[in-house]
Order: C-alpha cells, then sequence, then structure tokens
C-alpha cells in the first residue's frame, strides 16, 4: 500500500507539473498583462518601468523557470491587484468558505442521495420510489445555478434565511449557518439526483444475488439482511463516482459562489481571470488540481477498504 | 439497522440545529443598531490610498479619512482644510488644517499629507495613479526618478499650514483635493507594516488609523465591509448613519431580491430589472434618481490611413462625419441598451470649468450640422481624396470591446445604421478575444472603426479635450488638427472660465464636428433606486461610490 501511494504521489507531481507549465504558457498567450489594463492612463515609460519591476518583461522561458524555482519554495508569489496580498494568503483567507460549502454538500448529498436511493430500491414501484425518481430526474436535468436562484426566490428572505452573503468574521460559526443554508442545497441537489439512482439501482442489483437468498433461508431477519448484506455491498458504487461528483462539486462552488456572494476562492478565481492576476490564476489552478487529484487518490485507496476483493497492487503469486 | 439509525439520527440532528441556529440568528439581528445602511459595493482591493486604482477602494477610503476637502454634490467644501488661499495665477496654494485626529488621538498634521502625496509620487511605491499629482512642482520628475522628494512642490510649513506649488496653473486643481488618492497618511503607520499596509485582513485593518467619520471594522473582508461612525471625528455629531455594511453582490438578480426585501437599501438599475424597478418608483415604492456620469464613450477613426484595404478613405473628414452624422444614437441608447444618455459631443453634462457647468454654457457641436446628408458628405469625402465616389465599393472593419453577445448587437446596430444611410459597400466585425486583447489591437492602431469609453480622471474638460492631442498615448486612431493642438496648448495654462470656456468650445468644434475627429456615441448615465427611508445619500461623480457624510435613515 506505502509503495502504491508513493507511485501514485509521483505521477501526481508529474500531472501538475504539466498542468502548471499549460496554464502558464496559455495564460501569457492571451492579450494583455497585469499591468495593461490598470495602467492605461500611465505614461508609457511608467507602464514600462512597473513591468521591469514585476520582471513582466523577461523572456517567458525565464519567467517560467523563475516561477517553478518559488514553487519549489512553496511561495505562489504576490499578488499584482490586490496589494499587499500573497497568494498563499489569499488561499489561507478564501479556503474556510469555500471547503465549508463544499465539504457540507458533499455529505448532505451523500447522505440524502444515498438513503433516497435505499428507500426507491426497497420500495421498488411504490409511490415513494416514484417520487425519489422524479426528484433524481429533476436533480440530473437542472442546473445548479437554477436551482439557486430558485430557491432565492422561494426560500431567500424568509426565516431568516439571507438571499445571498456570508457571516462576519466575528460571527460564530452557528450565527453563519444560516448564510450556507441555500448554497449547500444548491450545490448538492445534482448530487443527491446521481447518489440516490446509483444506489438504487446498486441495492437492486444485491437483491437479486444469491447470497442474499441465501441469507434470508438462514432466517436472518429482514433488517438484519438489508444492512449487514445489502447495503454493505451496494454502497461500492457510489464510492466509484464520489470521486468525480467532488469535482463537480469543487467546479459548482465557482458559480454557486457567485450567486449567493461567498467570499470563497472561486469568486477570486474569476476575478483574477478577469484582470490578469497571473500569480493568482496560477495559485488556484494549481490548488484546485491538487485538491481535485488527491480526492481521486483517497477514493482509490477507499476502494480497497469497502471491497477486499479490489487489490490497488499486483498480488505476488 | 444501527447504521441507518445512527444516518437517521444524525440527519436528523443536522436539520433540527440548522432550524434552531437561523432562530438564533433572527435574535441577534433583531438586536442591531437601529440605523444601519445597506449597500452594494464591488470587491475591495486595497486600503491604501497611494496604491488604490478601483472605485470601491476609494470608496472606503473616502469615507474613512479626511481629505483636504471634501465633496458634497461634487463641489469642494472644508474637509481637513478649514480655509485656503492662492496667488494670483494660482500656481501657489496654502492650506490651512483644522484641528482634528486620528482614530489613535494623534492629531492630523500636515506633514501626514506631505508624506502621502510624496509617497504616491516615490517611484518605489509603484503608485498606478501617480500620473494625478504631475501637477506638482516636480512631481513627474521625482516620478521618473529625475529629481528628489525635497524637490517636489508640497511642504508642511508647520503642523498646520501645508504649501502646494503647482509646475503651472491648473485651473482644476482644487476641485481634486477631495479625491481620496490624496487622503493623508502616517508614516509611522505605513512604515511600520511595508507592503502589508492597507491590506484587507484582520491584522492590517487593526494596525490602520482612520480620521473620516467612519472607521473600517477589523472582521472586514474585502467582499463584506462593515463602517462603523467614528466617534473621534471632528464632525461627529452631524454623522447619522451609525453602521454600514458594505457587500459585494454581482448578481444583479439576487441584489435586485435583496433590494426588494430591504436586505438592501438602494440598487443601481441596468438591464431587464429596470422596468420593474421604475415601475416600483412610480407606485412610490422607492425613489429612483438619473445622473449624467463623467465617462463618453465614441467611435474612434483610424487615421493613419494604414490598416486594411479601405482605411484611407478615413483621412477624409467629410467620411468622417458622414459616419457619424448616421448614427442613431436615440435608439441607441433608448432601444438597444437601455442606459445612458446621447452624447452629440465629447464632454458630459457633469463637468465643470471653476464654477460654470460646462454643457449649459457650450451647446453640443454635432447639433449644428446635424441637418446634412451623410450619403452626399461621404460621396464628396470620396471625391476630395481622388477615390471611386460609390459607397458601395467600399469595406471597412469594426473593432468591438470584447467578445461578449452585448458588443456584438451594439456594433451590428452601427453597421445597420450606416449601410442605410450611406449604403457603404460592407463593414466587418473583426474579432476581439478580451478588453486586453481591444486594448493591444487599438494601440497597435489594428483597426478602421473602434469603440472606445473614457472617463474623467478630474473634473475640468481638458481631461477629455486633452486626450486628442497629436501623440497622446490614448490618442489610438493618431487623429492630428494642428489648430486643434494649438488650442490645447492654450488651454493647458489658460485659467480664465470665460476664456477657457471659449477655447474648448472651438477645441470641441473641431474634433466633433468641422474635422470629425471621432464620433461620440453617449454618455454614462446613473440610475439609482433608494428606499424611501433613505435620505441624502450622495454618488460623487469622482472618486468612490458613495459619500456617506450627509446620509440618514429615518423610519426604516
Amino acid at each position: 500500500m506505502g509503495k502504491y501511494i508513493l507511485k501514485r504521489a509521483s505521477y501526481m507531481i508529474f500531472t501538475l507539473f504539466i498542468i502548471v507549465t499549460a496554464t502558464f504558457f496559455l495564460m501569457n498567450a492571451m492579450p494583455g498583462d497585469p499591468i495593461s489594463q490598470q495602467a492605461r492612463k500611465m505614461p508609457p515609460e511608467m507602464q514600462q518601468m512597473l513591468r521591469h519591476k514585476y520582471g513582466l518583461d523577461k523572456p517567458i522561458a525565464e519567467r517560467w523557470i523563475m516561477y517553478l524555482k518559488q514553487l519549489l519554495h512553496g511561495n505562489f508569489g504576490d499578488s499584482f491587484v490586490t496589494p499587499g496580498f500573497s497568494v498563499n494568503e489569499i488561499i489561507k483567507y478564501k479556503m474556510p468558505a469555500s471547503a465549508w460549502i463544499g465539504i457540507q454538500a458533499v455529505i448532505v448529498g451523500l447522505l440524502i442521495g444515498v438513503i433516497l436511493g435505499i428507500i426507491a430500491a426497497f420500495r421498488r414501484n411504490t409511490t415513494a420510489d416514484y417520487i425519489v425518481m422524479f426528484i433524481a430526474i429533476l436533480g440530473v436535468s437542472v442546473p445548479g445555478f437554477v436551482i439557486a436562484f430558485l430557491l432565492q426566490t422561494v426560500l431567500g428572505g424568509k426565516g431568516n434565511i439571507p438571499i445571498a452573503g456570508w457571516k462576519s468574521a466575528s460571527e460564530t460559526f452557528a450565527q453563519g449557518l444560516r448564510f450556507t443554508i441555500l448554497p449547500t442545497i444548491a450545490l448538492c441537489f445534482g448530487s443527491i439526483a446521481t447518489y440516490a439512482r446509483y444506489m438504487r439501482t446498486s441495492v437492486l442489483d444485491v437483491i437479486n444475488q444469491d447470497y442474499i437468498l441465501t441469507a434470508q433461508a438462514k432466517g436472518i431477519s429482514r433488517i438484519a439482511v438489508a444492512v449487514k448484506h445489502v447495503i454493505r455491498n451496494a454502497i461500492i458504487p457510489i464510492v466509484t463516482i464520489l470521486g468525480p461528483q467532488i469535482a463537480t462539486i469543487i467546479t459548482g462552488t465557482i458559480v454557486i459562489e457567485r450567486i449567493f456572494s461567498i467570499p470563497g476562492m472561486g469568486n477570486s478565481m474569476i476575478e483574477a481571470i478577469n484582470s490578469n492576476d497571473y500569480n493568482v490564476i496560477l495559485g488556484l489552478t494549481i490548488f484546485f488540481s491538487l485538491l481535485y487529484i488527491v480526492s481521486l487518490l483517497l477514493v482509490d485507496i477507499t476502494y480497497s477498504l469497502v471491497d477486499p476483493r479490489i487489490s490497488l497492487t499486483k498480488k505476488k503469486k | 439497522m444501527k447504521k441507518a439509525k445512527l444516518l437517521a439520527a444524525v440527519l436528523s440532528v443536522m436539520m433540527l440545529s440548522t432550524i434552531a441556529l437561523t432562530g438564533c440568528g433572527q435574535k441577534a439581528a433583531q438586536k442591531a443598531a437601529p440605523t444601519e445602511l445597506n449597500l452594494v459595493e464591488a470587491s475591495v482591493k486595497t486600503l491604501d490610498s497611494a496604491k488604490a486604482t478601483d472605485v470601491a477602494s476609494f470608496d472606503i477610503i473616502q469615507n474613512t479619512m479626511e481629505t483636504l476637502t471634501v465633496s458634497n454634490n461634487d463641489k469642494p467644501e472644508a474637509g481637513a482644510a478649514e480655509k485656503w488661499e492662492s496667488n494670483a495665477d494660482g500656481t501657489e496654494w496654502t492650506f490651512h488644517l483644522r484641528k482634528l485626529n486620528w482614530s489613535d488621538d494623534k492629531p492630523v498634521t500636515a506633514k501626514d499629507f506631505e508624506y502621502a502625496w510624496k509617497r504616491i509620487l516615490n517611484p518605489d511605491t509603484k503608485s498606478q495613479y501617480a500620473f494625478f499629482l504631475y501637477y506638482l512642482k516636480n512631481g513627474e520628475k521625482y516620478n521618473t526618478g529625475k529629481c528628489s522628494a525635497d524637490e517636489v512642490g508640497i511642504k508642511a510649513v508647520d503642523d498646520t499650514t501645508l504649501k502646494i506649488t503647482l509646475e503651472q496653473p491648473t485651473p482644476y486643481f482644487l476641485q481634486t483635493t477631495s479625491f481620496a488618492l490624496l487622503a493623508p497618511q502616517r508614516q509611522d503607520i505605513v512604515e511600520a507594516q511595508g507592503d502589508k499596509y492597507g491590506a484587507l485582513t484582520k491584522e492590517s485593518i487593526s494596525k490602520m488609523v482612520f480620521c473620516g467619520p467612519y472607521t473600517l471594522q477589523d472582521d472586514s473582508i474585502n467582499s463584506k465591509l462593515t463602517l462603523v461612525k467614528n466617534p473621534k471625528y471632528y464632525n461627529a455629531a452631524n454623522i447619522k448613519v451609525d453602521k454600514v455594511v458594505l457587500q459585494d453582490i454581482k448578481e444583479l438578480k439576487t441584489v435586485y431580491q435583496m433590494f426588494t426585501n430591504k436586505q438592501l437599501d438602494a440598487m443601481g438599475g441596468r438591464g431587464e430589472y429596470l422596468d420593474p424597478l421604475k415601475q416600483g418608483a412610480n407606485e412610490k415604492k422607492w425613489q429612483f434618481e438619473q445622473a449624467p456620469q463623467p465617462t463618453v464613450f465614441y467611435i474612434q477613426f483610424n487615421c493613419t490611413g494604414k490598416y486594411a484595404e479601405n482605411t484611407k478613405i478615413l483621412q477624409s473628414p467629410k467620411v468622417r462625419l458622414a459616419l457619424s452624422l448616421s448614427i442613431d444614437r436615440d435608439s441607441y441608447v433608448n432601444q438597444i441598451m437601455k442606459r445612458g444618455i446621447p452624447a452629440l459631443g465629447i464632454v458630459p453634462g457633469t463637468i465643470m470649468v471653476n464654477d460654470k457647468e460646462y454643457r449649459s454654457n457650450v451647446e453640443e457641436p454635432l447639433k449644428a450640422v446635424m441637418n446634412q446628408d451623410p450619403k452626399q458628405l461621404f460621396i464628396e469625402g470620396l471625391k476630395d481624396l481622388g477615390l471611386d465616389p460609390d459607397p458601395a465599393k467600399y469595406k471597412l472593419h469594426y473593432l468591438p470591446q470584447d467578445d461578449s453577445t452585448d458588443s456584438r448587437q451594439w456594433a451590428e446596430f452601427f453597421i445597420n445604421n450606416w449601410k442605410q444611410k450611406i449604403g457603404i459597400g460592407d463593414i466587418v466585425i473583426d474579432s476581439v478575444a478580451s478588453f486586453d486583447d481591444y486594448l493591444k489591437k487599438t494601440s497597435e492602431q489594428k483597426f478602421d472603426l473602434a469603440m472606445a469609453g473614457w472617463g474623467a480622471d478630474y473634473n475640468d474638460p481638458y481631461t477629455f479635450i486633452g486626450l486628442f492631442k497629436t501623440g497622446d498615448g490614448n490618442n489610438n486612431g493618431q487623429y492630428s488638427n494642428a489648430e486643434y493642438d494649438n488650442l490645447v496648448k492654450q488651454l493647458a495654462i489658460e485659467g480664465d472660465t470665460t476664456k477657457r470656456l471659449d477655447l474648448f468650445k472651438q477645441a470641441e468644434e473641431i474634433l466633433i464636428a468641422k474635422d470629425a475627429g471621432i464620433a461620440p456615441v453617449f454618455y454614462r448615465d446613473r440610475k439609482s433606486f433608494i428606499h424611501n427611508y433613505v435620505k441624502g445619500l450622495q454618488y460623487p461623480a469622482f472618486g468612490g461610490t458613495y459619500q456617506l457624510r450627509y446620509v440618514s435613515v429615518e423610519g426604516k
């Protein structure tokens, strides 16, 4: 296992290197630089001076090597547009809000989705099943931002649920929770649907297996069969889709943060792209990629834990 | 079963706690101070006045710091300076400061202004607004490293007397002293924090000192800021709102919902929300305010003759005027864009020449030539150039400002106008990837016709008229006219109001009508919707978004 993780880690570093390089050159291929929009009212010689000070007048290859060196020291550089802020600080300040919404959405989505799927499977072809499947189709086909606007219209401003915004730094977690209700639902609505559908199919699959018949024949109670044999086996496919679902949540937060005015990394990312804030674009891209790659690794490791039949390393015969 | 129970238990606890906690939040909100104002503000970049470049940052600075003068309905009134005087030609100014303190009880002195202004010009600060202070004696020289800080024309004579020497008479100088860029700064505070000064972090904010009507609560983040009344402000007795919360909300739909729910007290109206908002104003649910903004949009002509197959026809003033006259500005503004005010000149409505509003004294130059037939004019222009006089044989390129569908739609509207009224052969919309791409292409004269916008830097027509002198860095069409240049040269030093008005009038006539160096399209406007319980909320035409010194909230 340790060897496997090490191998994966080296792949991860290679993947990240490709991502950094591609982003760096693509970004520089875009017209303009961090100076061009901001300083267009300055005399040209002063603009040139600014470029020189930020090292933007150096050849692109040299800047790329400088950036990689800087990365090796764990330093993402400084923001051009927000004076006094390093990219590390932007991540430090913006991550909590994104992480809060993201983690909450994964947990709530998983719990509700799995439970709905189980209900639908055990009560198949009943009203309960049809309702769950209807929600599932709705969730898969309606994009998150539409749900977000719907929630704002229907629930926003009622019962002290804010339409948008975020807690102040001095407010406690409990006081801030009300701000997260709508974004969390909007973000996990699609996942609920996906989990429910997968879980339903998977449970139905398992119910028809011979070992379930055996268990029932042995006289084990229905509930014990369901929990010990059915659900435990049926949950494996859910783990496989967890990785892609986490990716959906990460990209989803970018849109959801904008709609609900959440001071998270997604919002910063959009602003950085709009203003050509090179270091912030690169830093956040690396961070988002790292998050995704690591979550994929964790999912792979979880496979082997839930299903002993799956082995991550080839066993010596 | 145990697991299922556990799941169910976890879920129900989560749901219950959500309900319970939102309940708690409600109680806390009810306790909040009665005079609170909730407004929209873009994300704030910095509190360091020397490094700020955006409206949002200037907004916070303008309301937490006291500049020499402060703007009240866009006119400078006594601020940190109680009174001031200047010499006859307006090159030397003396400001006398009133007694006022920083939030740490130390007095605001003339030295704080001298330090702040010189810091903007110091090349090491990398201030992008340094050019603004080039009117100071040796300001440009110091900024470009050609002289020392001691030679710059600003000096604290004593704690309360500030002496300012200008490079040449600058008629709009006094107007600029209310700009947040020129707020005082404390050397000890700035230097103690170095690069971190003004950053929107709890640590940096808690170390800031303020001298304006509000202070910034240190739990502010750049997308949600809380301003609280500064009890140590010299005029605190007249500040009527205790707390102002400024939030960055990007989606207009969200803003609209929050406004109608009174979670926001004012909003700017545009797009599809304009009609319902106006409807609400008609029903007296809220107030509606419309005002011109000092920004003009215009089409620039490539006057170099070099770009595409027919660029050379744009060298004829008649061809340019024909293109300008063909634009149906009223339909464009009212039906296509649904914002702005049609422009028949280059100087917008709010701009002043000393104490006189320019536009109410000088008629827009295009009005006088409106009756001419564009097609005839176009043909004459072609004949003057010795070219085939059939408009249908010519093709031009149009460069929009970005790749949005809006920009494309606007471009197609102009093209329709030109085809219908002149019968020009074809006009192609050039592709542009982004605003940066647009800036690059226009600065390299890679266009025939290009949309452009310019916002005033200070309250004087020179900010617009000076733009089109030969060789100006932002004169991207490379328009050049000796007579015009001569007028601009005189305007740079002329101080007398009547003479200035006349010189501006002559210059604008050349630029817009006689020589048609550009085609003005529209002036930007502001449409604000404000709840009835908010009184005296000002939107300054220059600097930050709001002026919060005169606002009050009554009977929300």
